[in-house]
């Protein structure tokens, strides 16, 4: 690639295309379609519309089209008569001139890993490495693994930078067969392979390494897969040397959907970090006020009625008992603000993270694990991992569950929230939740944090790393 | 005693439930939206109201199928009609709604060899095509033994001789049956249609030796999610060997993904020596003395960029004289719209490849000019010129465009010639509708489809003996 590059596309894989090649290459603008974001400024950039594009072009530099649906961008710059160009799907890079379609192309020149001591080496692969892959690399970090990472959308700057320090190694790959090369060179003991989408872990099976499997939502019963999204899980779940769930739920499913009865598998579900257990719990809103304040934290989906996030009408009925819900997410501040405006009683109060989130999550009665349950997403939230609830007990309130078997079973079990009943007085019933006291380190004492699971993980990474040299050994590979 | 289903949606993929199922079901009734189609009858089953589906699940334990592209557009309305079990459409397979359960056939049958000193082959696709039959059926008479799978139909009744190639056909309802089924039977090598891709990427993990037959490079043509783009990777890289259609599409795939060239074979789309024709017809021109112009194969209505849209492109054909005639599968909707572009453009209506062999005689020279520009040339350098082949197998001269690869073909045979269409399109027709072509051409210079299957099972036996993964 050429030193100069053009982005086409301001959104989502835009800014993921900018934040990775913004050290290495100097970005002239980003060029998008959408009127709205022409002439304003992206890092610094400016969006121009795709006429402008020749005040940019010359033969120093690259255009990359960064949007996932780039066949029209293709049709545009045809007609402009520019017929040299890079695509970036999904982090992978492709090039397209006169001569050739779509050649793969790798940026990373890495050499292969050697290890520095005689330590296990795990590499984590993930397009973006989120928040439950992090944990687990810091627990394993912690049981003495040198650990590593392997990234192909975006590396942990943006969001989780606290994380990045614990990787031994960074890589960012551009393409299937940089990876494949790069892992079968290279000397670890592990991959450690996320899903979301299926795509990673398919190229790393075959780079004779074991490989495990991390299940964090099975894609097939949340969103709609097609067949190729259906097969990458199948083979994925099926030919990964073990399988990590979150919950017994989705095993269980997975058992039945794969015929994995047999694997190893491991429950591992998605608790906190000691390390983000606060010690110094914030005042209760309802210290001053004496109403009941409910919180929500994550994400929320207004489009479409039949998502499990689409708490509209829960909420509604909530706030109509003068009960006062206060919500932190991530998703769509426009919608965020809008759903704010149907109740005096709902607050908005923006996308906080990490330690701080614990500590404002403290301020209110209790915690809101309520979805809007169907036929249709039974499944998923059933087998879901509650990571929420382990923030709500992080900080030390009690939690409101729905119809929702294996959330009613752990508020019983522990005795640290109710169920809801929606034909009863919700006020009365929340009233009597607020009593309830979570003991200080709760998580701690009850072995519900990642380090206190830490044994069962290097157990299993252990156990699979011996049957892979066994029949290694055996098949005299 | 076989439990009860009824299938919504009377359309195609009604159709194919009904095969799939009905093995394993007592289909009660159709169901569809379609309120014109309520109180007929399809296959000799009711075709019933959705409302009425209702009170019959009242009544009995009844699956749902729901037998359509876009299930989800119904699937909130079919959870409310108290059906036990729910199955959505993923094409090739049917799913169960709650925790997206495959659907299974209850018994499972595996290959065993009926003669243990032959090779036996598995041929797998969707649907076969005859391309897959005419590679199969060779590989049939050179001594193997050979079995079809299939994902969603088999060869239909009206095409028998496909049916009678095989030793054994079996239908696949799910990706574990279909790895089970590989990995228990008897095949020494199982060869894999490209569509869809990722059926070789599935069988690339069973036990057995996979080779792809890759048709189209489909990154090249079309834009690809990222899992499109995996599952092309895995199927190329992952398989024992690839087999291209020319020679053009494998040395670009050899670049892409880096497959060891004795690894992959090219089978060219050759005509078979069942088609050549036995005799010709009287030429069209010599009755009028006007040009005729014939095109059989693909077009399209939309979009504009695409190779086979053809709206402008005959316009100015049939502005400048020449007659074009056109044999499509397409809608015939639209074809008769073309049609209907010009007095010159004629539609003629579908014929098999036998009847074409001959009936493309009677015209002047065959229509190899696509509507080409740079997103789709590429393609068309690098895609197979089977036209070129069928219209020289009725013994007719081209006429060809600027696609470099079709180009070089007429001058090197001297059956044709490059068409400046920015000159006088008439002249330069009139000037290629001299040229001889020989009956015996593709005979004489060895471009019989027979002729490649030598390669293909040297191809199959370097694999047998260096299996390419654990």
């Amino acid at each position: 690639m050429k030193e100069n590059v053009i982005i086409f596309g301001a959104g989502h894989y835009g800014k993921k295309a900018y934040q990775r090649l913004k050290d290495e290459y100097t970005i002239l603008c980003f060029v998008d379609n959408n009127a709205q974001n022409i002439g304003e400024s992206l890092y610094g950039k400016p969006v121009v519309s795709i006429d402008r594009i020749f005040d940019y072009v010359d033969d120093k530099t690259s255009i990359i089209i960064c949007v996932r649906s780039y066949a029209p961008i293709i049709v545009q710059l045809m007609q402009m008569n520019i017929h040299d160009y890079y695509i970036l799907v999904e982090g992978f890079l492709f090039y397209t001139s006169e001569h050739e379609t779509m050649m793969p192309v790798e940026l990373n020149a890495a050499l292969p890993y050697k290890k520095r001591n005689n330590a296990r080496s795990i590499l984590f692969v993930q397009n973006a490495a989120c928040i439950r892959t992090h944990k687990i690399a810091a627990v394993m970090k912690t049981a003495g693994y040198n650990v590593n990472l392997i990234y192909t959308l975006s590396p942990p700057i943006d969001e989780y930078a606290e994380y990045a320090e614990f990787y031994e190694n960074i890589w960012g790959f551009t393409s299937f067969g940089g990876i494949q090369r790069f892992i079968k060179g290279s000397e670890f003991d592990i991959i450690h392979c996320s899903n979301e989408p299926d795509i990673l872990v398919n190229i790393v099976i075959g780079c004779n390494k074991p490989v495990v499997f991390d299940t964090h939502d099975m894609q097939s019963i949340r969103n709609h897969l097609d067949m190729d999204g259906m097969a990458l899980e199948y083979l994925a779940n099926v030919y990964c040397d073990g399988n990590i769930y979150t919950s017994e739920g989705v095993k269980e499913l997975a058992n039945e959907k794969f015929l994995v009865h047999e694997k190893n598998k491991l429950v591992f579900e998605n608790m906190i970090l000691n390390q983000f257990s606060i010690s110094d719990s914030m005042y209760k809103i309802s210290q001053f006020d004496h109403e009941i304040h409910c919180v929500y934290e994550g994400g929320i989906v207004g489009s479409d009625s039949t998502n499990h996030r689409y708490f509209e009408q829960i909420w509604m009925t909530i706030t109509a008992y003068g009960i006062h819900i206060h919500f932190y997410s991530q998703s769509d501040m426009n919608y965020c603000k809008e759903l704010e405006k149907k109740s005096p009683y709902l607050h908005y109060e923006g996308n906080v993270g990490g330690k701080d989130l614990i500590r404002e999550l403290s301020k209110y009665d209790l915690g809101l694990l309520l979805f809007n349950v169907n036929r249709k997403n039974k499944d998923f939230i059933e087998t879901g991992s509650p990571n929420k609830l382990f923030e709500y007990l992080n900080a030390r309130i009690p939690i409101v569950v729905g119809n929702v078997d294996m959330h009613i079973e752990f508020v019983n079990k522990y005795d640290v929230g109710i169920v809801l009943d929606f034909d009863k007085d919700v006020s009365k019933q929340l009233r009597e939740a607020k009593k309830i006291q979570i003991p200080k380190d709760f998580l701690l004492e009850n072995g519900l944090t990642m380090e206190a699971q830490a044994s069962k993980l290097v157990n299993f990474y252990e156990k699979i790393i011996k049957q892979y040299n066994l029949s290694y050994k055996e098949e005299g590979i | 005693m076989m439990k009860n289903a009824i299938i919504f949606g009377c359309g195609n993929v009604g159709g194919i439930a009904f095969k799939k199922i009905s093995l394993e079901y007592t289909i009660l009734a159709w169901t569809d939206n379609d309120d014109s189609l309520w109180g007929k009858e399809k296959m000799g089953i009711p075709i019933i109201q959705p409302i009425e589906v209702k009170n019959l699940c009242k009544e009995s334990d009844i699956d749902i199928f729901i037998a359509m592209d876009k299930c989800d557009l119904v699937v909130e309305q079919v959870m409310n009609l108290g059906a036990d079990k729910v199955f959505v459409w993923r094409n090739p397979f049917f799913y169960n709604i709650d925790g997206m359960i495959p659907f299974r056939k209850h018994k499972r049958i595996y290959y065993t060899k009926q003669n243990k000193n032959k090779k036996a082959v598995l041929f797998i696709s969707a649907i076969a095509n005859i391309r897959d039959h005419k590679i199969a059926s060779l590989i049939k008479k050179s001594g193997y033994e050979v079995c079809l799978g299939y994902l969603i139909s088999e060869p239909p009744a009206s095409e028998p001789e496909f049916a009678c190639i095989y030793d054994e056909i079996y239908p696949m309802q799910s990706i574990d049956e279909l790895v089970d089924f590989v990995n228990n039977s008897e095949f020494d090598l199982v060869h894999s249609s490209s569509e869809p891709e990722f059926l070789t990427a599935i069988l690339t993990y069973s036990n057995k030796v996979v080779i792809h037959e890759c048709h189209d490079l489909r990154s090249e043509t079309a834009a690809m999610s990222p899992n499109e783009l995996a599952m092309e990777y895995l199927s190329h890289t992952r398989a024992d060997g690839v087999i291209y259609p020319t020679k053009a599409l494998r040395n670009n795939a050899l670049l892409k993904f880096g497959k060891p060239k004795e690894r992959t074979y090219v089978i060219e789309n050759f005509i078979s020596k069942e088609l050549i024709p036995i005799h010709r017809l009287e030429k069209m021109s010599d009755r009028d003395g006007k040009i005729h112009a014939v095109y059989e194969g693909g077009i399209v209505a939309a979009p504009k960029e695409n190779k086979k849209y053809f709206n402008d492109l005959w316009l100015r054909l049939a502005q400048s004289g020449i007659q074009v005639h056109f044999y499509t599968k397409y809608n015939q909707d639209f074809c008769h719209y073309l049609e209907g572009l010009h007095t010159n453009i004629h539609y003629e209506g579908d014929f098999s490849s036998k009847q074409l062999s001959v009936e493309m005689s009677k015209y002047d020279l065959g229509l190899c000019i696509f509507n080409t520009n740079s997103i789709n040339k590429l393609y068309l350098e690098n895609g197979s010129p089977n036209k070129l082949y069928e219209y020289l197998n009725a013994g007719i001269p081209i006429a060809v465009d600027n696609v470099e690869c079709h180009k070089q073909f007429v001058e090197t045979y001297a059956v044709g010639r490059q068409v400046d269409l920015s000159g006088n399109i008439l002249q330069q027709m009139q000037e290629i509708s001299k040229i001889k072509v020989s009956d015996t051409f593709l005979e004489d210079n060895g471009f019989m489809f027979e002729k490649q299957i030598s390669g293909l099972l040297e191809l199959y036996d370097y694999c047998i003996t260096n299996r390419d993964r654990k």
